[in-house]
């Protein structure tokens, strides 16, 4: 059973200077504070929303955990050890627009990222029939990245992630621009993840997502939580957070 | 060691599949080399030699330029294949996707190269095959191991140029000074189109700081002279040294550089 826990994690990211900014002042720097003193620790598997209105933190948080991204300051503990990159442990479902070959189909798109990490063809070969059959990409297995919809993009990621069955999942918006049955069937492969035993922290910003799908809600708000339980233990703060906003 | 060498497949595949999908990229790519074979084939023909006692040796100018050429293509892609494949996966976000799926920083920059040498390794054959066709009998084909020995110390040094050059493009984003630097003076100075005897003595100096100087000298010698080992022990030697030098001195550099960018988060934008 993974056990995630972050100590202390703060992130900031430097500023970009306008031309002005730059002539003005060359060597200066200015930072914005993107994450302040995390702590958080989720020991039971199950479904956790993280959700903040935009720019509270939530992707820079997830990617923490995946390991693509250092803190400043903290860190992140999985199973009470220091946290390197490790897809079967942690893996990151970020926006499917990005990460795959464009000119590539789908099936040699899966094909690629399988051979990462199967060592013969028979078992890519299989794995890979199980994934088309079992996030219905059949149909679209020969068509171009490039020229595949958006919600199929979303399930082609989810079933690369599966590629490697991870014991924990990030999802980061991964219903972003997806038409309503897309995202029911999104839901419903979350919810199955769960079933099976996995970890899952879910960024978005709907309420209704959080709604139907958390066990726990970990509230974001300017870098720092505001709040981490039931739904109906943060459902005060969530308001109050965006209100705010 | 099999699932290295899947991986190692799978990326020359990918990118093959990519290269072809737009259409008649490869084919122009050989026709173009065939058009610049005959160029300087006809060049050569106004190039008289013994105005030049330097190239006497070689017998004639059309072989020299030849190799000149075909090896500079070798440096083209090492110098700036690593970072051209940095940026590109950088944009499409694949850079991040892959070092998700557990593939270690500078393994990716090899994997994702493999293919441009591939590449590359074909059209230095398709050069010098055209080359001994249309040559009078200048090469000599029987000594091809020296000259492949070459060929992989000279890929060793150069490609340490392009990991230096890669770890530029993760930490500063844009531009690519270095490649675009040591190409252009590797052009001039070593030794590519004509002898670097020519080139007044100081320079001649600054040529042997350039391992392209050494590998072209190799090269030459094991295609067109009568060569030993012990012959090319001086320019084996030189390479290995780069190599050395360089390697280390440039997987340090590509390992601070992409340490920096998962610091600042840019390993996903450019």
């Amino acid at each position: 059973m993974p056990k995630i826990e972050l100590k202390g994690v703060s992130k900031k990211f430097e500023i970009k200077k306008t031309k002005t900014e730059f002539f003005l002042h060359p060597f200066k720097k200015s930072y914005k504070n993107v994450l302040d003193d995390i702590n958080i620790c989720i020991e039971k598997p199950g479904i956790y929303s993280l959700i903040g209105p935009n720019g509270s933190g939530k992707t820079t948080l997830l990617r923490i955990i995946s390991g693509i991204l250092y803190p400043d300051v903290g860190e992140v503990l999985i199973n009470n050890s220091r946290f390197n990159l490790n897809p079967s442990k942690v893996f990151l479902i970020s926006e499917s627009e990005r990460g795959f070959f464009p000119r590539l189909s789908l099936i040699n798109n899966l094909k690629f990222f399988a051979s990462l990490i199967y060592s013969n063809m028979r078992e890519i070969n299989k794995i890979i029939t199980d994934i088309l059959h079992e996030f219905d990409l059949e149909k679209e297995k020969n068509t171009r990245f490039q020229e595949l919809s958006t919600g199929t993009k979303q399930r082609l990621a989810i079933g690369r992630a599966m590629l490697f069955n991870p014991e924990i999942l990030l999802f980061d918006e991964i219903t972003k621009g997806v038409d309503i049955k897309q995202q029911q069937i999104i839901y419903s492969l979350i919810k199955r993840f769960k079933d099976e035993g996995k970890t899952i922290i879910f960024a978005t910003h709907l309420i209704k997502e959080v709604e139907e799908l958390s066990d726990k809600v970990i509230l974001l708000n300017q870098g720092k939580i505001f709040g981490f339980g039931n739904i109906s233990e943060v459902t005060k703060d969530i308001n109050r957070v965006f209100e705010i906003q | 060691m099999k699932k290295y060498l899947l991986k190692a497949f799978s990326f020359i595949i990918k990118d093959f599949l990519v290269e072809s999908s737009y259409g008649f990229n490869v084919l122009m790519q050989t026709i173009g080399i065939i058009f610049s074979v005959f160029t300087f084939y006809y060049l050569s023909k106004i190039i008289d030699l013994s105005q030049t006692p330097e190239l006497i040796k070689y017998k004639e100018y059309f072989p020299y330029v030849i190799i000149g050429i075909a090896l500079s293509n070798y440096l083209s892609v090492a110098t700036r294949g690593f970072a051209q494949r940095i940026r590109e996966s950088q944009l499409t976000g694949t850079l991040e996707s892959i070092l998700i799926c557990g593939i270690k920083p500078g393994e990716f920059l090899i994997l994702s190269t493999l293919y441009d040498f591939l590449f590359s390794t074909i059209r230095i054959f398709i050069y010098i095959a055209t080359a001994f066709l249309f040559s009078k009998g200048s090469f000599y084909i029987n000594q091809i191991h020296y000259s492949i020995l070459i060929l992989l110390l000279s890929v060793i040094a150069f490609s340490s140029m392009g990991v230096l050059s890669a770890g530029f493009v993760l930490m500063f984003k844009r531009g690519d000074p270095i490649s675009i630097i040591y190409s252009t003076l590797s052009y001039l100075f070593s030794g590519v189109y004509f002898p670097i005897s020519l080139l007044p003595i100081p320079l001649r100096f600054f040529s042997n700081l350039l391992p392209m100087t050494h590998a072209l000298e190799g090269l030459r010698k094991s295609l067109l002279t009568e060569t030993t080992y012990t012959d090319l022990l001086p320019q084996i030697i030189a390479l290995l040294i780069f190599s050395l030098v360089l390697w280390p001195l440039s997987l340090l550099i590509f390992s601070k550089a992409v340490n920096k960018a998962k610091y600042e988060g840019s390993l996903s934008h450019f």
